[in-house]
């Protein structure tokens, strides 16, 4: 331990004396510049040279064991890891009591079913808007870096109409380091996370799995699928653009025509009974915020109820 | 303490949980498996679902790449509340078209009777549904939601004037292909052609 310690204390004092220094640049700024690239190297080879001499010297083990040890006398997170094994163990002995593989059998194994492949990626439409949903979290993050929720009418040098908010747009379809690819997968990923929530609703419909016990995830499905269109709704709307005022124009039309609390719906949703600034401000909150929230949640219940209940294929 | 003790202590603490975990299974695996329950017959998440998911999403990815490489995301010009209605006026995306339809349809079956085209009386139109068409169709909508979100009673309901006991015994957990439930399919393809058709209602006469 101690050798170990006084390795690393060297290696330490070598590379503060590898420091440039550098009258013209600021130091840091010489550093990131240059060896930005050699500590990342560094620091992997680094990780893999020393789990290889805790894996070679056989202290692996103890070191893996006083990490998990550190971690469960604070979290006690045995209770869950063994409750984990237990489910995943029960699942297994219940499909398969008598044979010695490790996992279930399939639809297709248990039922002796030589045609119905070609149905499961309808099966997979749920888990494939989740994962649409992750790509869109991811995208829509580094979106959010550089958009501007300013939707105040400005005129440009050329007299025409703008905004702060399709000027970002311009910025990021333009200017942004990766802001041209990472718009257009937010683009397609909304688009297709919309049609595949579509698709497993009906999926879910025509096979009839909707049934006793699965009632309450029905109702939650929908409700999900109301939050995925008004997501697209409030998307569409941001940039600020024709389409977006237009799309704001009907939905404001829609919002008021509510009967006794139009009003207040479009307060609520638009930020009054007119298309201003303060709509687009509106709207990004509800997608960046109100939405992600709501969705977020739902979406852990939804998929928390198909653990539970398994899922509805027929045979 | 050597190294030998400790990995002596490792192994001995890893033979003890891994006996306690069997011991644990063995004895708890009845009542913690909810998919033994005799009521609930599913398909488990894990590993099957995963599993396909997984594969599929790697060709999603890859689809979402391509299609960003070679599509570009539209943005059109800059909002101009100041500028005319254009022509033709802007649709909304087509997740919301039928949203659209219900509001143009209902624009057009808006019923009056025609008192005003009676001469010499002086009466005027009355509407016969007492509401705008905005609302009427807006309203609608509503309805549609509310029976999609319906649909598990109103199987429930439609089994159980068929046959009594469709709601107790039959409906329970039991999952069938459509073709083994020709009324339930049937309905459904009217819900996705009535779904396409106020959809193409909203692209006429624009």
């Amino acid at each position: 331990m101690k050798f170990n310690k006084l390795i690393g204390l060297v290696i330490g004092c070598l590379a503060l004396f590898a420091l440039p220094v550098s009258a013209e640049t600021p130091i840091l700024e010489e550093l990131m510049r240059k060896y930005t690239f050699p500590l990342i190297f560094l620091s992997m080879a680094g990780a893999v040279f020393g789990v290889g001499y805790l894996y070679f010297t056989g202290l692996l083990p103890r070191v893996l064991f006083d990490t998990w040890a550190w971690i469960d006398e604070r979290f006690a997170l045995h209770r869950y890891v063994s409750l984990a094994r237990r489910e995943y163990y029960s699942v297994v002995y219940t499909l398969l009591p008598s044979t010695g593989r490790t996992i279930p059998q399939s639809h297709t194994e248990r039922y002796n079913i030589k045609s119905i492949w070609y149905w499961y990626p309808f099966y997979s439409l749920g888990g494939l808007s989740f994962f649409a949903y992750i790509i869109l979290t991811i995208t829509g993050i580094y979106l959010g870096f550089y958009y501007v929720p300013d939707g105040e009418f400005i005129l440009d040098e050329n007299g025409h109409s703008t905004s702060g908010a399709y000027q970002s747009m311009e910025l990021i379809m333009t200017q942004v380091t990766f802001g041209y690819i990472i718009r257009a997968i937010h683009h397609w990923s909304a688009h297709f996370m919309v049609a595949s929530v579509f698709l497993h609703m009906m999926r879910v419909y025509f096979v009839g799995a909707y049934r006793n016990p699965r009632e309450v995830n029905w109702i939650l499905g929908a409700i999900l699928l109301m939050v995925t269109i008004f997501f697209g709704y409030t998307g569409y709307l941001l940039p600020w653009d024709s389409l977006g005022y237009a799309a704001g124009a009907i939905g404001l039309e829609m919002a008021t025509s509510i009967p006794a609390m139009g009003p207040l719906m479009a307060q609520i949703v638009f930020g009054g009974t007119q298309l201003t600034g303060d709509t687009v401000t509106r709207m990004y909150w509800l997608h960046i915020f109100v939405l992600p929230l709501i969705g977020t949640v739902l979406i852990i219940i939804h998929m928390a109820l198909v653990w539970i209940q398994g899922e509805g294929e027929p045979h | 303490m050597s190294e030998d003790d400790a990995a002596q202590m490792i192994y001995e603490h890893q033979e003890e949980q891994q006996s306690l975990d069997t011991i644990s299974k063995l004895e708890n695996r009845e009542e913690h498996s909810v998919l033994e329950a005799d009521m609930i017959k599913g398909e488990p998440l894990y590993p099957h679902e995963v599993t396909r998911d997984s594969v599929l999403s790697l060709y999603i990815i890859a689809l979402f790449f391509y299609l960003a490489a070679f599509i570009p995301p539209p943005l059109h010009e800059a909002a101009d509340p100041t500028a005319g209605t254009a022509y033709p006026p802007p649709l909304p995306d087509w997740y919301l078209l039928w949203a659209f339809g219900c509001l143009k349809v209902a624009w057009d079956i808006q019923i009056l009777i025609p008192l005003s085209s009676i001469p010499f009386l002086g009466l005027e139109d009355i509407n016969l549904f007492l509401m705008t068409a905005k609302v009427w169709g807006t309203l609608v909508q509503g309805l549609i939601i509310g029976l999609v979100v319906a649909v598990p009673f109103l199987d429930r309901a439609l089994g159980a004037v068929i046959d009594p006991q469709y709601g107790d015994v039959i409906n329970r957990g039991h999952e069938r292909r459509p073709i083994e439930d020709p009324v339930r399919a049937a309905i459904g393809v009217y819900g996705i052609a009535s779904h396409r058709c106020w959809k193409q209602v909203s692209w006429f006469n624009i």
